[in-house]
């Protein structure tokens, strides 16, 4: 039989067995911590680039978003004792409830509107998450959140979480991944380009922008939800401004339309501050530089057209015309 | 002009993609091309000094990347390690900066001395940006760092809470000098001290300060919006009204970037406020005295300690003037030892150690009194603190309960006069 | 209490309108999310702060930091934003953003997190009229940023720059077809806002006597956002009468209703805003070219 698997399959299988393996070859418990703290960011930033580098949405919130899956799964797993799985996945729907709203709310507004709308959201949201102390337990979080758990089987260690952090993020990356291939994604596409014409070409654009948010900030509440019973503290300090156009910077470091990017990306700029603490202090320096330098030399970020990944394992023949960030998802 | 040649695989794809790097001209090499290489049949005509992208490369380089972490630095035997965690950026990374100098300048001092029992001290610092997120992943990893005998830090309530699960698991004792949360000696963590008066304490005493000395009437809170404010202003509110006075109003504001209070000033003016406690720090304390005064609005003003820095009457300015507040330490105190220490502060720092950096030097010397005890050990470390009494710092004098909170010290309680503090004496 | 409320919003709104001037020179113009000015022109007003520190005449500090205000936006703006002037919205509106961390950033690393105190040697003086204190400051204020407003009106409609930049605004390819020099006028555009953002910032410090890293973000990034959204895109007048709004909006909030949710309120304002009246008050006529 002649099965004509493409490199990039090729590749991906072996870093999914090398991924397997690794937590029984090193065992070095803050390594693998990070490798967790990087597969949830991951996530986030597949979000981010479903929603940014997919749709072409700006969207500079997407901590408040993190932090309504998080504080929703807290509070109803720890107030409420909804067991985790419950918890978890209400959550995500809540999520994507919001963002089909806030969706819905901008559904007509231009590019610059939405992104001052989603600043204005990820600050409200902030305050509400600072002051409603009934609710959140202001400034002191939400602690003692439980474990991720199935029946009495706690993922309460580091290794024990890896394996499901990694089921997670394989699972988001494959759902994320379909839905690009799929006409959803192409809708997308079409709108992100030049979205009068996708208009004109039938694609109900208002409806579509809002299926696109809510996807995404379903898979961001997920992570945030995650996130939190992972550490097992909620607190609103985590949701900041800052905390976003980090986040945003994983997915265009990587970038915006390249799945495989996001990872790259975000393992970027989780590992280097780990590496190099005197790094950390620099941290948002050296992603300011970072942010104009990919803008000017590689829009479409290391693993998008024209970038470094290119340069290193081109594998593409066709090159498009257009200028602009984003590309097809590979 | 000499010619280099590459070996090239027959892997098509390679070959395809070599051949066009070369013909443009933006290409991205890794490799350099030093001598000459013969391929079996084709030959590949490359200029001396070009450079060559092998994959091979790329992927031992993540792989090296990735071994990297698992390599963690250890100081010789002959050293007592400890860290300290702060907030080196972000919002509070003043008051991080300042733990660093304190815990820096006890440092020198001891081992010009002649270190701990004749081993060197040294230390680390970690930047958990006052985020209770990076609090943890810092906890995690340092705990596993066997050399580390004990934390000095942090500043943030938040970030102990978060982190204390993690420290605990490897019994290292955290001596914090800031966190001034009423519940963090109460959670059950064995390993948790602090050497400052917690929140509980100093918010009965500047309330007493604002209604019994200074006597407010109609008094109203102005207080931070973070685990540090709203803690203070639980305290206060239900305090206030035991001495047989109403709260009248109250506001909070976001520290760092709130800096307009003219309608917090005019809304009190209009309620006939005589004075107002303000919980926070000394830009929110100074900026409010002055904006009062140019206001017209003239109350009697108390602070909590966090407006104990010599800053307050250089923002505050003339409206400062009369400003009460609590000091955990006086940055003018004029006793020898204190005075001394101040000195050797500013040559360190060039600037006059504020709560913080005080805190954090007394940190290290009661941990040189555990470890000369027989702390040489986490555990014995812990049970040692646990034995300290009446250890004399620049801070105060204290001991530790058996939660790890210093019950018995005084905090002292200083006026602003002719732009300078000065020390109040109870009458 | 009210006018008492209602004249510290006015000021207050006063000093976002001068910031919201050079703010929607850049964004009126080119539609491009400046998110650097305020970090850039606070880069200008730590000059100034610096520069007066060490004891020169006030005014000179002011205008070298009016000057390097515009130095630098010139600057950024040929090598960070000119290389991807056309490509799409969200690559120019990233390199803005960097350009903001660089520039928070460097001052941080210079001048640290801490607050100062910078008044300029400014003694305001007060003046009561029935128990409502005015000060003299806020009045030159508002004085300045009307005599901005008329002004840069004037300079628009008048003067062949002026011209020249309505043009550019309009379409690029086709002002650069009638012989506007569009690189520099955009340089000079870039400039004006920057060195006027430079002198509200200095105002504004001198208005709170303190000065630190933040009033370049949440001043003069966020409130002149704000206030030109609500006052229009494009429209000088629009920005200065948005600024106004939103001055007296955060005065009356905070007043009026809570302190501790008054962000919250005023973005949930904005946002209501936005969605029903998205042009502004003042909107300028625009045609989406397809």
């Amino acid at each position: 039989m002649n099965i004509d698997i493409k490199k990039g399959n090729k590749i991906s299988i072996l870093v999914v067995i090398f991924a397997i393996f690794l937590p029984l070859v090193v065992k070095n418990e803050y390594f693998i911590r990070v490798i967790n703290v990087f597969f949830l960011y991951s996530v986030v930033a597949l979000s981010i680039n479903l929603i940014v580098g997919i749709c072409g949405l700006l969207d500079m919130g997407r901590a408040a978003f993190m932090g309504l899956g998080a504080y929703c799964s807290a509070i109803l797993s720890v107030k409420l004792g909804v067991p985790f799985v419950l918890s978890f996945i209400i959550a995500g729907i809540f999520t994507g409830l919001v963002g089909a709203i806030l969706g819905f709310l901008c559904r007509k507004s231009t590019f610059d509107y939405l992104t001052l709308v989603t600043i204005g959201f990820n600050v409200i949201c902030q305050v509400v998450f600072l002051n409603w102390i009934s609710l959140t337990n202001g400034t002191m979080g939400i602690r003692k959140i439980p474990s991720p758990n199935f029946g009495g089987f706690y993922f309460d260690t580091n290794i024990s979480f890896y394996y499901f952090a990694l089921a997670f993020l394989l699972l988001c990356y494959v759902i994320i991944k379909r839905i690009c291939k799929s006409k959803l994604g192409r809708a997308f596409e079409a709108i992100r380009d030049d979205p009068i014409a996708a208009e004109y070409a039938g694609i109900n654009v208002e409806f579509y922008k809002i299926i696109n948010f809510s996807i995404g900030s379903l898979f961001t509440g997920l992570t945030g939800a995650l996130f939190v019973h992972y550490t097992q503290y909620a607190s609103p300090y985590n949701y900041t401004l800052d905390e976003s156009i980090y986040q945003l910077q994983m997915a265009i470091l990587g970038g915006l339309g390249s799945l495989p990017g996001s990872l790259l990306g975000t393992f970027i700029l989780v590992a280097l501050p780990e590496i190099s603490r005197s790094f950390y202090e620099y941290r948002l320096l050296f992603v300011g530089i970072l942010m104009v330098v990919m803008m000017l030399y590689y829009p479409n970020g290391l693993l998008g057209k024209s970038g470094v990944g290119e340069k290193i394992f081109s594998l593409r023949e066709k090159f498009e015309g257009h200028q602009k960030a984003g590309g097809k998802c590979e | 002009m000499s010619k280099y040649y590459i070996k090239v695989d027959l892997d098509k794809n390679w070959r395809d993609a070599f051949l066009k790097k070369t013909n443009n001209n933006r290409t991205f090499y890794l490799l350099r091309c030093t001598k000459e290489f013969q391929f079996l049949g084709e030959v590949m005509p490359l200029m001396k000094g070009e450079w060559i992208m092998k994959k091979s490369y790329v992927y031992s380089i993540v792989i090296i990347i990735a071994l990297f972490f698992c390599v963690s630095s250890s100081y010789a035997s002959e050293t007592v390690k400890f860290l300290v965690v702060g907030p080196m950026t972000g919002d509070s990374a003043a008051q991080g900066i300042q733990l660093r100098q304190g815990a820096e300048l006890a440092v020198q001092e001891i081992n010009a001395a002649g270190g701990l029992n004749g081993k060197k001290l040294v230390f680390e610092v970690a930047d958990d940006t006052g985020n209770p997120n990076q609090a943890t992943i810092v906890a995690q990893k340092f705990s596993l760092d066997k050399d580390i005998l004990f934390i000095c830090g942090p500043v943030n309530s938040s970030c102990a809470i978060a982190s204390l699960p993690i420290w605990e698991k490897t019994n290292v004792p955290m001596i914090s000098p800031c966190n001034t949360a009423a519940n963090l000696t109460r959670l059950g963590h064995k390993n948790y001290f602090r050497i400052i008066v917690n929140d509980d304490i100093m918010s009965r005493q500047i309330v007493e300060v604002a209604i019994k000395t200074l006597g407010m009437k109609k008094p109203a809170l102005v207080w931070e919006n973070s685990d540090y404010g709203k803690g203070m202003r639980d305290i206060a509110v239900s305090e206030i009204p035991k001495l047989g006075v109403k709260v009248v109003a109250e506001d909070s504001y976001v520290p760092g970037t709130d800096r307009d209070y003219s309608a917090i000033i005019t809304k009190y003016k209009g309620l006939g406020i005589d004075g107002v406690l303000i919980l926070g720090d000394y830009t929110a304390g100074g900026l409010f005295a002055k904006q009062a005064y140019n206001l017209g609005f003239h109350p009697k003003l108390a602070g909590s300690a966090s407006c104990a820095h010599p800053k307050l009457m250089e923002i505050g300015g003339q409206g400062a003037e009369n400003f009460y507040v609590q000091a955990p330490f006086d940055p003018f105190d004029t006793r020898p030892k204190q005075a001394a220490f101040i000195e050797r502060f500013q040559k360190l720092a060039k600037d006059r150690p504020g709560e913080w950096g005080a805190h954090a030097y007394d940190v290290v010397y009661v941990a040189k009194t555990a470890y000369e005890k027989g702390g040489k050990d986490r555990a014995s470390f812990i049970n040692a603190l646990h034995k300290i009494n009446n250890f004399e710092g620049v801070t105060g004098t204290f001991g530790f309960d058996q939660f790890g909170d210093v019950p018995a010290k005084t905090v002292t309680v200083l006026v602003v006069k002719d732009g300078k503090f000065v020390n109040y004496e109870k009458k | 209490m009210f006018l008492q409320h209602l004249v510290n919003g006015l000021s207050i709104g006063s000093v976002y309108a001068l910031i919201a001037i050079g703010y929607n020179m850049v964004y009126g113009i080119l539609e491009l999310l400046n998110f650097a000015h305020g970090d850039v022109y606070a880069v200008g007003c730590f000059v100034s702060f610096a520069l007066f520190a060490t004891g020169i005449n006030p005014i000179l500090a002011i205008l070298a930091g009016a000057v390097s205000g515009y130095i630098i936006n010139i600057i950024v703006e040929k090598y960070a934003y000119r290389p991807v002037r056309f490509s799409g919205r969200v690559t120019p509106t990233i390199s803005a953003v960097g350009i903001a961390y660089i520039m928070r950033n460097v001052i941080l690393k210079i001048w640290g997190p801490e607050t100062y105190s910078f008044g300029l040697g400014f003694r305001g003086t007060q003046i009561e009229i029935g128990g409502l204190v005015i000060g003299t400051l806020q009045i030159y204020i508002f004085v300045i940023a009307v005599i901005l407003m008329i002004s840069i009106t004037f300079l628009m409609k008048k003067t062949k720059v002026g011209q020249g930049i309505i043009a550019i605004s309009q379409s690029i390819p086709t002002a650069a077809l009638l012989g506007v020099p569009v690189n520099r006028t955009i340089s000079l555009v870039y400039g004006l806002g920057g060195a006027l953002g430079v002198l509200g910032g200095i105002l504004f410090c001198t208005y709170y006597d303190s000065i630190f890293v933040g009033i370049g973000f949440a001043l003069g990034t966020m409130k002149a956002w704000m206030s030109c959204i609500v006052g229009g895109v494009g429209s000088m007048k629009g920005a200065i009468i948005g600024a106004m709004i939103l001055g007296l909006s955060e005065s009356l909030v905070a007043g009026y209703l809570s302190t501790t949710y008054k962000d919250a309120v005023i973005w949930l304002i904005l946002i209501v805003f936005i969605l029903i009246k998205p042009q502004g008050l003042f909107p300028a006529q625009i045609a989406e070219k397809i």
